[in-house]
């Protein structure tokens, strides 16, 4: 029973940086044997990579009960829902071999795919899928679905064997998004230690700390991977990681710093995507000073953003005005982007009118060895001085961070990056409303809250556009109220070896090794 | 014999004084793992539900008996991030036991040639260059050596793969090699220690009385330094050999950092992190029995060395 | 030639003089850093990022484009300001227990040297960070908790040499003339072991310079964008071959403060040795 978290935040990935790189018996003959006399050019094949993560997978891989992106976005490879997401932005079927929706949108119906195995070699029947999603739609002893789209689930049946029937209690046009959930066997209870579902590769091991090895899925529906093993190394610090890489000791690794992607030689080509996050200072909006809208919107124009993005992240990051990023087009509005230019008399001038001439002193609780979130820290202390605010940081390891910050809001300030958990805006904006469990910031926006209510009622939810407005005014709500002083979406660095092709960036936080092959 | 059983007694006696205070000042830190682990599900009959689970409620000496009991059985306890710790441990035991044992073996081999080759220049310009390397390299923190070794022998030459320890259980030849430099790392400002106290050591004796005299009767000055000198001042060095081990010791805890090394550091500054007292804990106490026995041994060997030690070190 | 060879042989002294002057050096620079600095240490884009050593930027700038020797200096102070205060604490506890226990002997004494044995045999670094778990991490907290921790060693010296010199004849003397045990203790006994406290307490200094800066490495010590020698030297690790000359001279400043230390300490036990002999 440990303290839950959500799955969102970024920071997960590589916040536990200090996170044990374990014991001695690497499964892994990924990298081979290594040549005492040394020569440090990689040795492995095409046919297993090492990739280089920076921090442990939560401690039960079942992929219903994960708490951090960084296990999301290993596991990625290993589980499927009725519906996968593409590098596009799109669903496309996945154990699912199609999908109606009936006209009122409350119904939806899912033949399931010829052929689909688990990897235990079990072939996907209705009933796992009924189990799986009964599993998450569980709100017996009073939880909380683990999925909170499921609320909405009147019943789930199968017709057939390869047929499977969800009604909804009201139309949701966000909902398939949410069946992107792992399928698992029905009954199955080892998905902590060892997960089975119906991915491109399957796991087969791990050691605590240390590494978690793949292997390839032969009897996978789809495209089959080139690579027969990937072993995902765990390093405590990005610069350990960097040294690996230069070294020969791992093929790839994601979420780079422009200053460690410098350092590496021809031997990698880095690939530049972004994180898929809303970097922000985010801000306790219960606390004095920042209670008062006018404090928040001083900080707002004290920051300069494209600094920021210069000096912590290299100019890779992409700057953003609410809690939508870039990428997720479909909701982004640039207009917000730059609502707020450095303009330091009047931030000056908004902070006296909040009776604070002199400014104050405000805490910026990071978590860290995080270093994006630590370096960008940094910047808006030097930037906050000239207004008068004197912040401080404070480091803190994740877990604090998770229970102090995300848990019990006892907190000023944090920079962090916030994710969405599936592909909908909703996973980005639900999150603000008051009575959300999770709304770390405390934000308390009667105008924010009648508006995802609406978002949610029938007509909205079933007419994508005025949903869609209606999302675009919630990130306005955010923005015009000065909710956090939003920065950016984090560049993603990826390096890879230069022999080693076929990485895709998605629009949400997973690392794709199907596609990656030699040449 | 009577001897040994004494030493082998104070040792039990100090691992128990050790691991005494160990586990009660992380009980008095811990707060309450019930708490802790209940997270914001904690109500206070699931709290107590849970205390009596774990056997929170227990009186404190109760808890600390079967804690005790538990460690030298095998059972160090549940880690709070899961899995128990001895698992987690066995693993990391070998890589840190092989580091410091590398270390301590560099140490001794370079140190013993050094410091008996540096006895034979009393004075002069050596003498004086000697002292100023030794000082130099004694002020070489292993962590800023650990780097410049990376730099030189992983990226520049190639050596080894920073970062690739292969691991004992799949080359054990690869993992000793990889070893080799955090333990030189280590040893550089231990070596240097060692030679300069070797060296006093020896010139002190050379000093006495009974050796002027073998040397004025004509005896080889190298002969009566490795038959007298060196057979009478073993004693201190073997004391301070011993004592280098806490040193290399705490020098791999933060050297594993710098070399990527899956250790007890590294296990130790995790848990510290992520507040995961159970295995702090076992680690600590673990370290200082390493340190503790290294002693023991040591004393032990001056015993062997010099018998007239018995009742004087007991 | 002669005078050559005889401060040649007397070369310890030269070791003292030569430590003196790096120290001192160095010194010099902490203080200048405590008040002037050639750039503010923690102002970003006080010159390009990454730029090597040049005049304008002693030791290059970092990947802020902070310029490193300010924050060097500025790091080295509070390196220096933690095991200055280890030192005292450590060294101002650990005498006074060492020469209450080493003088008046007894149960007490036999007592507290099993504990003070047993506490000694454990790396401090090992002690510091249980400590620093127990207590949190910080400039503060460690400067403390190191003083806390290098007390055993201190008092175990003191304890030698006040108990070898408890049966003296000048304090014998002193005793028959009446004198108090505090005036025995600090006027008559403690300037007569100052040959030994002294050094103890260059290698106290040393060792608390390395554990703090081993603290910080790991970092434990202190937030951002305030770095102590140790937190620099582990954030230029990760720029090694971009910034080679970052982590070369945080390092070397490291060093230099040791060795420095180091030199002063050795000259100070020659007279010590000739006593001995």
């Amino acid at each position: 029973m440990k303290k839950r978290i959500l799955a969102g935040l970024l920071a997960a990935l590589l916040c536990a940086a200090l996170s044990g790189c374990g014991g001695g018996s690497g499964e892994s003959g990924a990298s081979g044997a290594q040549n005492s006399a040394g020569s440090a050019s990689p040795e492995s094949t095409a046919d297993s990579i090492t990739v280089g993560i920076a921090q442990d997978l939560d401690e039960s891989l079942d992929p219903h009960l994960t708490v951090s992106a960084g296990t999301r976005e290993v596991m990625f490879n290993v589980f499927e829902g009725l519906v996968k997401p593409t590098p596009d932005g799109d669903l496309i079927d996945a154990v699912a071999d199609h999908h109606e929706v009936s006209a009122d949108g409350t119904v939806y119906t899912f033949t399931l795919r010829e052929g689909v195995k688990f990897h235990n070699g079990a072939a996907v029947t209705a009933d796992d899928v009924i189990w799986s999603i009964e599993r998450c739609a569980d709100t017996s002893e009073g939880k909380a679905p683990l999925v909170e789209a499921f609320s909405n689930i009147q019943s789930v049946k199968a017709t057939d064997d390869k047929t499977v029937v969800i009604t909804l209690n009201a139309p949701d046009s966000e909902f398939l998004a949410s069946l992107t959930t792992a399928i698992l066997p029905a009954g199955y209870d080892q998905q902590a230690t060892a997960p089975i579902g119906t991915g491109p590769f399957k796991f087969s091991g791990r050691v605590a700390g240390e590494s978690i090895t793949l292997e390839r899925f032969d009897d996978y529906w789809g495209k089959k991977p080139a690579i027969k093993d990937v072993t995902f190394k765990i390093f405590e610090s990005g610069d350990a990681m960097v040294l690996a890489l230069q070294s020969g000791a791992i093929d790839l690794c994601a979420h780079l710093t422009t200053t460690q992607a410098a350092q590496l030689g021809d031997g990698f080509r880095i690939l530049n995507g972004t994180m898929n996050l809303v970097q922000a200072l985010y801000l306790n909006n219960a606390v004095k000073p920042l209670d008062d809208v006018r404090v928040r919107q001083a900080l707002c124009y004290a920051v300069d953003k494209q600094q920021v993005i210069d000096l912590a992240t290299d100019g890779t990051g992409v700057a953003l005005g609410s809690s939508i990023y870039p990428t997720f087009t479909k909701y982004f509005d640039d207009s917000l982007t730059n609502y707020y230019t450095q303009d330091l008399e009047k931030a000056k001038s908004l902070l006296t009118e909040a009776g604070y001439p002199n400014g104050f002193d405000l805490t910026i609780t990071v978590p860290s060895n995080y270093q994006p979130h630590v370096d960008t820290a940094q910047v808006l202390v030097e930037q906050l001085k000239a207004v008068g605010v004197n912040a401080q940081i404070e480091l803190v390891d994740w877990n604090t961070w998770v229970s102090r910050v995300y848990t019990d809001r006892d907190y000023q300030s944090t920079v962090v990056g916030v994710d969405a958990s599936s592909m909908t805006a909703r996973a980005m904006l639900e999150r603000f409303t008051s009575t959300y469990g999770k709304n770390f910031i405390n934000y308390n926006n009667a105008d924010y809250d009648a508006l995802f209510e609406k978002t949610q009622l029938g007509a909205a939810a079933d007419d994508d556009a005025a949903q869609v407005d209606l999302y675009k005014q919630m990130e306005k709500n955010l923005t015009e109220n000065a909710a956090n002083v939003y920065l950016e979406d984090l560049g993603d660095l990826v390096a890879i070896r230069s022999d080693l092709t076929g990485y895709q960036f998605y629009p949400i936080y997973v690392m794709d090794l199907s596609g990656v092959k030699a040449g | 014999m009577k001897y040994a059983v004494k030493k082998f007694l104070m040792l039990l006696l100090t691992m128990v004084a050790v691991s005494f205070l160990a586990f009660a000042a992380f009980q008095v830190v811990a707060g309450d793992p019930a708490t802790d682990l209940l997270g914001t599900e904690a109500t206070p009959e699931k709290v107590a539900q849970l205390r009596h689970e774990m056997g929170l409620d227990r009186p404190f000496l109760v808890q600390y008996g079967s804690w005790l009991f538990g460690f030298v059985t095998g059972d160090l306890g549940e880690s709070y991030s899961g899995g128990a710790v001895a698992d987690l441990l066995a693993a990391r035991v070998p890589v840190t036991l092989m580091l410091s044992l590398m270390s301590f073996a560099l140490t001794v081999l370079f140190a013993l040639p050094l410091g008996l080759r540096s006895v034979r220049y009393g004075g002069g310009v050596r003498s004086a260059v000697h002292t100023v390397v030794n000082q130099f390299l004694m002020a070489l923190p292993p962590f800023f050596t650990g780097i410049l070794l990376t730099w030189l022998f992983s990226i520049a030459l190639q050596w080894f793969r920073h970062g690739d320890f292969p691991g004992f259980a799949v080359n054990v030849g690869g993992s000793l090699w990889y070893l080799l430099f955090p333990a030189a790392a280590i040893a550089i400002p231990r070596i240097a220690q060692t030679v300069r106290m070797l060296r006093s050591t020896l010139l002190a004796e050379m000093d006495k009385d009974y050796v002027r005299t073998a040397i004025a009767r004509g005896n080889d000055r190298s002969g009566v330094l490795y038959r007298h000198v060196l057979k009478n001042s073993l004693v201190p060095v073997v004391t301070f050999l011993a004592q280098t081990m806490a040193e290399i010791v705490a020098g791999s805890i933060v050297v594993e950092q710098v070399f990527n090394l899956p250790g007890l550091g590294r296990l130790l500054l995790t848990s510290i992190g992520s507040r995961d007292y159970p295995t702090v804990q076992a680690i600590v106490v673990i370290l200082a029995f390493w340190v503790v026995l290294a002693n023991t041994i040591a004393d032990l060997v001056n015993r062997c060395i010099d018998p007239r030690l018995g009742g004087a070190r007991a | 030639m002669r005078r050559l060879k005889k401060a040649v042989r007397d070369h310890r002294n030269g070791c003292f003089l030569a430590g003196c002057v790096i120290t001192g050096v160095l010194l010099a620079l902490i203080l200048l850093g405590a008040f002037w600095t050639p750039y503010d240490p923690t102002a970003m884009m006080a010159g390009p990022k990454l730029d090597g050593p040049s005049l304008a930027h002693l030791f290059g700038t970092d990947h802020f484009g902070r310029d490193i020797f300010s924050r060097v200096l500025k790091g080295a102070g509070v390196t220096a300001l933690v095991a200055a205060g280890t030192v005292v604490i450590g060294g101002v506890c650990g005498t006074l227990i060492g020469a209450l226990t080493g003088y008046f002997g007894g149960a007490v004494d036999e007592l507290l040297m099993r504990f003070n044995d047993t506490i000694t045999a454990f790396p401090s670094i090992l002690l510091a960070l249980v400590c620093v778990t127990i207590f949190g991490s910080g400039k503060y907290q460690v400067l403390l908790v190191l003083g806390i921790v290098f007390i055993p060693s201190f008092a175990r010296i003191a304890r030698t040499a006040f108990s070898s010199l408890r049966d003296a004849n000048f304090v014998q003397s002193a005793r028959l003339m009446g004198a108090k045990p505090a005036r025995i203790l600090f006027v008559h006994i403690l300037p007569n072991t100052l040959h030994v406290l002294l050094p103890a307490v260059t290698i106290g200094f040393n060792n608390a310079v390395l554990a703090e800066a081993s603290m910080s490495f790991l970092g434990l010590c202190g937030q951002p964008p305030e770095a102590s020698l140790g937190a620099l030297l582990s954030e230029a690790q990760g720029m090694l071959t971009t910034a080679p000359w970052y982590a070369l001279c945080t390092g070397g400043m490291i060093v230099a403060l040791i060795f420095g230390v180091g030199l002063i300490g050795e000259g100070l036990q020659s007279g010590r040795g000739e006593r001995n002999a």
